[in-house]
């Protein structure tokens, strides 16, 4: 038994794999065998010319001794990660989602930069008979665009009927014949 | 030895039938395959499609997305010897129907036990102001094939048309290759970002369908019915032209002044119609009693955005599938016609 751990021990030292665990295990714990382990080392560098000037064969006494000296590190405890990908996946969706919700509205409220000379005002005078009903020029000038309304029932139901009206008008059945109606259908009643 | 060599001719006949089935399969397929390659141009077909969505008998669900919010809709579509019935039906909410017999719509709303009768004018503005819509279209949008994808199984080339101002909306289409119908049909503003999305998910090409289906599935007999068509009357002749805008987008053209009734107002209101082709913007001016309330500002309902503006006792109001700039725009523009 001594003379396979040893044939083993050996084999270790050369570098060549080693099948038997409990070799390891007795390895840390059999001081007998670190001792062995520590003369098959001496033997294998002696043999190969690897010596030092200096042999020192406490060296594994010494590493010991350096390592209980060095300073403790305390690192945070890592945790499985797989279970954290669908949560990521579903945050990295909500986000999404949530950036083009925020994006229709940014957008829809973006003024263009509207070129006056492409807006042609008509600056004649309206008939006397009709000065009743006259716009102040500065009604003209585009104004920032806010946000939808929020209307009464009498003139939602006013907006309503004229979008029903419009919808009879809307002419680009090339385009699609659905679409005015669905809108239709999805208005909002008043009651 | 003579059964030997008939069946050996027998054999080389079979061998040979086989050989020109297989080299008939592949060359249909590969005619097929190229033919499906080649990109057609964009405005054939929306052509071909316009011709598809009138001609074909159809049964589908469509979803409609606007806002965040998004409803589900069943339309069956027939034509029967040149007669159009159709039949949109809400799927969820409010159970709405709108029934069309041709140019004679019903919208049903159960929720209010309310009928609306209305003549549709669909179709019958653009030939008259418009002699080559496709150039002028061609001026204000840019028509592209962007390829191709598939939608409710089926099939189909995407058509972008894409505005060149800010002043109106793009389109990207969806066309199934086979039957030209519309499959889907996005509403884009300026920056391409969606505002209005519609997507079969069922559709049912048909030889015929029943005409058991286009009646609405619900007793209307203690509905109050509103028909617009008596009281239209009056609105399809020719009025005299009282309002105008001063401004509006370039390439759009009014294509019709008429004074309609509305259940709201006492007298019919002042109504006139601006197309471009693709978008339609419709200016109603309505004279207010001093006991009605005064709102302006804006509103949309899906792609259509409305502005209104209430002043000296009249309220004008913008309604059309363009962005909110434009509807302001026109309707602070509005003014008497001198």
């Amino acid at each position: 038994m001594k003379k396979n751990s040893n044939e083993n021990l050996s084999a270790l030292v050369d570098g060549e794999h080693c099948s038997d665990k409990s070799l390891l295990k007795d390895l840390i714990k059999n001081e007998n065998m670190k001792s062995t382990w520590r003369r098959y080392h001496l033997i294998r560098d002696c043999l190969r010319g690897n010596l030092t000037d200096n042999v020192n064969n406490d060296f594994t006494e010494n590493l010991k001794h350096e390592l209980q000296n060095e300073p403790i590190i305390y690192t945070p405890k890592i945790t499985k990660q797989f279970k954290r990908e669908p949560i990521i996946g579903f945050a990295i969706a909500a986000s999404v989602a949530a950036i083009a919700i925020l994006g229709i509205q940014n957008k829809n409220n973006i003024v263009p930069n509207i070129e006056t000379n492409t807006v042609a005002m008509d600056e004649k005078i309206i008939d006397s008979q009709y000065e009743t009903f006259s716009f102040p020029e500065t009604q003209i000038t585009p104004v920032a665009i806010e946000a939808s309304t929020k209307f009464n029932s009498f003139t939602q139901q006013r907006l309503n009927n004229y979008l029903i009206n419009h919808s009879k008008y809307k002419h680009n059945i090339n385009m699609n014949s659905v679409l005015p109606y669905a809108r239709i259908v999805t208005i909002e009643s008043s009651e | 030895m003579p059964e030997l060599s008939q069946l050996s001719h027998r054999s080389n006949f079979l061998k040979f039938s086989y050989l020109f089935a297989l080299i008939s399969y592949l060359f249909f397929n590969a005619i097929t395959t190229y033919a499906d390659s080649i990109l057609p141009d964009p405005k054939n077909l929306i052509a071909e499609m316009s011709i598809a969505t009138s001609q074909l008998n159809y049964d589908g669900i469509f979803t409609y997305r606007y806002d965040k919010k998004i409803d589900t809709m069943r339309i069956i579509h027939k034509n029967k010897e040149g007669d159009i019935f159709e039949r949109l039906i809400s799927l969820n909410g409010n159970r709405r129907e709108i029934v069309r017999e041709n140019d004679k719509v019903k919208y049903f709303f159960p929720e209010n036990k309310i009928a609306i009768i209305e003549r549709s004018k669909l179709g019958q503005l653009l030939s008259s102001y418009i002699p080559d819509t496709n150039q002028s279209i061609s001026k204000f949008y840019v028509f592209d094939i962007l390829g191709d994808g598939r939608i409710a199984g089926r099939n189909a080339w995407i058509v972008n048309i894409k505005p060149i101002d800010r002043f109106r909306y793009g389109y990207q289409l969806w066309i199934d290759k086979k039957s030209k119908l519309l499959l889907r049909s996005r509403l884009k503003n300026y920056q391409g970002v969606n505002l209005e999305d519609v997507m079969f998910v069922k559709l049912d090409v048909l030889e015929d369908i029943s005409d058991s289906l286009f009646k609405p599935s619900f007793s209307s007999n203690n509905f109050t019915w509103i028909n617009n068509i008596k009281s239209n009357i009056n609105s399809d002749r020719a009025v005299q032209t009282k309002w105008k805008a001063s401004w509006i987008p370039k390439g759009f053209l009014m294509t019709g002044y008429t004074k309609d009734p509305m259940p709201t107002s006492k007298i019919p209101v002042d109504h006139f119609i601006y197309t471009d082709g693709l978008a339609t913007i419709s200016v109603y001016v309505e004279k207010l009693n001093h006991q009605q309330s005064i709102n302006s500002g804006t509103t949309n309902f899906g792609g259509v955005n409305t502005y209104s503006l209430s002043t000296n006792g009249y309220q004008i109001t913008a309604v059309g599938e363009v962005p909110k700039t434009t509807v302001e725009l026109i309707v602070n523009s509005v003014k008497l016609s001198p």
